[in-house]
Order: structure tokens, then sequence, then C-alpha cells
């Protein structure tokens, strides 16, 4: 076994205490906008709008 | 060649699941339903963490509280002869393992840290280190650690526990997805097997009009940012950074062919949901951990005989997800460097190669990656 793969790839990590939120934040555009058939940019504003509220209160 | 790899990746598999089981976005939402529980708990664990010092002077005995994560049953050999070799290249050292089930080690850990009798030497998952972390919970590494000791692992695994400037943890062992594919859906199709999403979604809807199968399975939205190149947040981490026009564009391509009905319109990333279209045959591609690659032996032995294996598909930053353990050193440890030396020890290229022939999983040093058990065996991975 070749463990290339483990150099070509990542943990993906914000680098903050609360990405599980962040993450649940996120995926909630895609649900909007694919699943639901929401509009696109409508879904990321509201995406965009709940991970700032997140990281306001981590500050 | 392809059946001795999936031999081998078979027997890595099961190491896999019995080490960690994170490999799955579902694992991933389970751990952070737990690190939420835990937040409020572990807050409460700073006055402990303050109060600790370091208690090792020279010639003094120290003992070190090691907790791992699921090994003694399958490994108790291995780490008992690993801490023996450790006690005697350093007299006076004393390691005491503990076991945890994967279930327990959150809770057990901040019970453990509030009741001010915290481990040295914890293996933890990255999410809950950085829950920790963010706590001021967990030493930084960049700061005890020493730069011989920092130097030995792979940049961005070390990078993966890092806030700010600080580093909370050693990156253990990890598994990286890998790519399953259906060898027969391309034979049918007579295409090729893409290396990227740019070319897996271009070719998605001619691949389904010839086999009546998905050609793959969009990871998380989450996900795909960090493949993509895509910032989630800004540089210094106050703010989303997500919403841009070439996010926009992004979600508009696969919204296009989601619409067309040739890829899944719902429950990306999501395993169970992946693995059981490529049970069925009706999707052609599956990345994920090793730990995929037993279940489909079980629950689909025709369709395992048609796997083939690959390295994941990549956006544009050409890196795919790698979910790491780790080992950390809590504030509330008395003994930072003794506990600092031995997580280097039980993590260092000797100790990762040893233990990656003991069960075939994947190093986090450079140098052991780049061992010869790794890179001749197969040009495949």
């Amino acid at each position: 076994m070749s463990a290339k793969a483990s150099l070509t790839s990542k943990d993906f990590s914000l680098g903050i205490g609360d990405q599980s939120n962040i993450q649940t934040a996120v995926d909630k555009a895609y649900e909007s906008a694919i699943t639901n058939g929401d509009d696109i940019q409508a879904a990321l504003d509201q995406a965009e709008a709940d991970v700032n509220a997140i990281l306001a209160e981590l500050e | 060649m392809k059946k001795k790899l999936l031999s081998v990746l078979l027997c890595a598999s099961m190491a896999v699941s019995m080490l960690a089981g994170c490999g799955s976005s579902n694992e991933t939402d389970t751990s952070a339903d737990n690190s939420s529980s835990n937040e409020t708990t572990a807050a409460g664990t700073e006055t402990a963490a303050t109060a600790a010092t370091d208690n090792q002077t020279a010639g003094e005995p120290v003992t070190i509280e090691f907790w791992t994560i699921d090994l003694k049953a399958a490994f108790g050999d291995f780490f008992n002869d690993m801490i023996a070799q450790y006690e005697s290249e350093n007299p006076g050292v004393t390691v005491n393992w503990t076991d945890v089930p994967y279930g327990d080690i959150q809770s057990k850990l901040v019970t453990a840290v509030a009741g001010g009798t915290a481990p040295d030497v914890v293996n933890l998952n990255t999410q809950f280190t950085l829950t920790l972390a963010g706590q001021g919970a967990l030493v930084d590494l960049n700061k005890e650690a020493t730069d011989e000791q920092k130097s030995i692992y792979i940049p961005d695994l070390w990078d993966s526990a890092k806030i700010g400037d600080s580093v909370y943890a050693f990156p253990w062992y990890a598994s990286p997805d890998i790519m399953f594919y259906n060898q027969s859906l391309f034979d049918e199709a007579g295409m090729e097997v893409p290396s990227t999403f740019d070319e897996a979604l271009q070719e998605a809807e001619e691949f389904y009009n010839k086999t009546g199968a998905y050609l793959f399975m969009p990871d998380e939205f989450f996900n795909i940012l960090f493949e993509e190149g895509i910032d989630v947040l800004n540089a210094d981490k106050t703010a989303a950074a997500f919403n841009t026009q070439e996010t926009v564009d992004l979600l508009s391509k696969y919204k296009e062919y989601t619409e067309k009905g040739v890829i899944p319109k719902t429950k990306w990333g999501d395993w169970d949901e992946m693995l059981k279209l490529f049970e069925s045959g009706k999707l052609a591609i599956v990345s994920s951990s090793g730990s995929s690659l037993s279940r489909i032996k079980d629950e689909a032995p025709d369709i395992y005989e048609t796997v083939g294996v690959s390295t994941p598909l990549t956006g544009k930053n050409g890196l795919s997800r790698n979910p790491l353990m780790n080992l950390v050193v809590p504030q509330a440890s008395k003994n930072h460097e003794a506990a600092i030396a031995f997580a280097n020890y039980v993590t260092n290229d000797a100790n990762q190669l040893a233990f990656c022939k003991e069960v075939s999983i994947f190093p986090s040093t450079t140098a052991a990656s780049e061992d010869p058990y790794f890179t001749s065996d197969t040009e495949t991975l």
C-alpha cells in the first residue's frame, strides 16, 4: 500500500473551536439550493449570515 | 495486482474500523454532537489547567498517564512492547496506559481534567482537539515542543490542530480517503475513470446515459469548498468568506447536473447512502476511508469482485480528506516536558512505521510516508 494519499490529503480544519456548527451552517446552503431548489445566491446569503453569527458568539 | 491490493486494503480497513472509525461524514456528525455537549463542562476545567505545573525535575521519577482509544484489544502487545522500550530508554519514567472506548473518551477526559486527575498524553480526533484548545485546556506544542520534535510531521497534517500560531496536537494515524470504483460500469460505458471533480462533472451525463448509474456522488458542500480551494472564512477567521461569485458558479454547475438527474440531488457526502448506491450498481465511484471495503465485500460480493482502487477525485487545490487521530497534552498535566517527549516518541517515524506494519494504517510523518514499505508495493495509490 502506498502512503501517497497521506501526502496529498488534509484533515479539513478551520482552525477554530466551533467548526461543527459552521460546517452545518455551510451545508444548509447546499440543502436549500440543490435539494430544495431555492435561489443559490439567497441560500449563500443565509449561510453567510448564520456563519457570521456563530463567529460573533466565539469572540 | 488489483486483488493483492484489495486484500491489503481489506486488512487495513478492518484495522481502521477498530482504530478510529473516523472516515465517514456520519461519524463526523456524531462527533460534532458530542463535542457540543461537552463544551460547557470543558470550560470548567480552566482553573485546573492553569494551576498545572511541571513536576519533572532532574532525577525525579515521572509517571505518564497515557490514554488511547480502542487499541488495547487488538494491539495490546504492540503498545506494551513500545512502552517497555520507552521506559528502558528513559530510566525513572513510568507509563501507565489506559485504553478508553471511542464513545467515552470525551466525557472521561472532561471529567478527569475537572477532577484534577488529567492524563498526560491523550488520543483525540481533530474536532475535539480544537474544541478543548479553544478553551485553553491543551498545551501549545508550537511553544513547548522542540524544533526537532515538531519537524517530523507532514506539514498539512501538522497544521490540522492549529489555531493562530498555536498547534495543539501531534498528528498520529490517518485514514485518508481512497477511491473505489466499479470497473464493470466503466467497461460498459467505455470510459476512463476521472481524476478530478471537473472531469467527473463533464462526464457524468454521458456515463449516466450509457449505464443508468451515477458516475459519482458529490461530497458534503463544506468539504467541496475545501477541495475547490474556496476559503470558508477570512484570514483572521472573523467572518465568512465563501459567499463569492466563484461559489455561486460552482453551485450552479452542480445544480445543472442534479436537475438533469445525472448526479444525486440529496444526501451529498452521506457515507451510508453512497455505499448503498455503490453496492447496488447505481453508483460508479465512492471516495471513502478503507473501512468501506469490508462492508462492500460483506454486503455486495459481486460488486466487490469488480472494485478497482485509485486516488480520490480532487478539486482545484488537489487535496482530499484525511481524518486524523492525534496525541495531545492537557494543560493540567503536571509533566509537560515528559508528556511531550513521550507523545513525540509514540508518533515518531520509527514507531509510526512499526504501527503501520502492524495494522496497515497511514502515517503522519514525512519519513515514514516515504518509506519503501509504502512506495514499493503499488503505484496505484
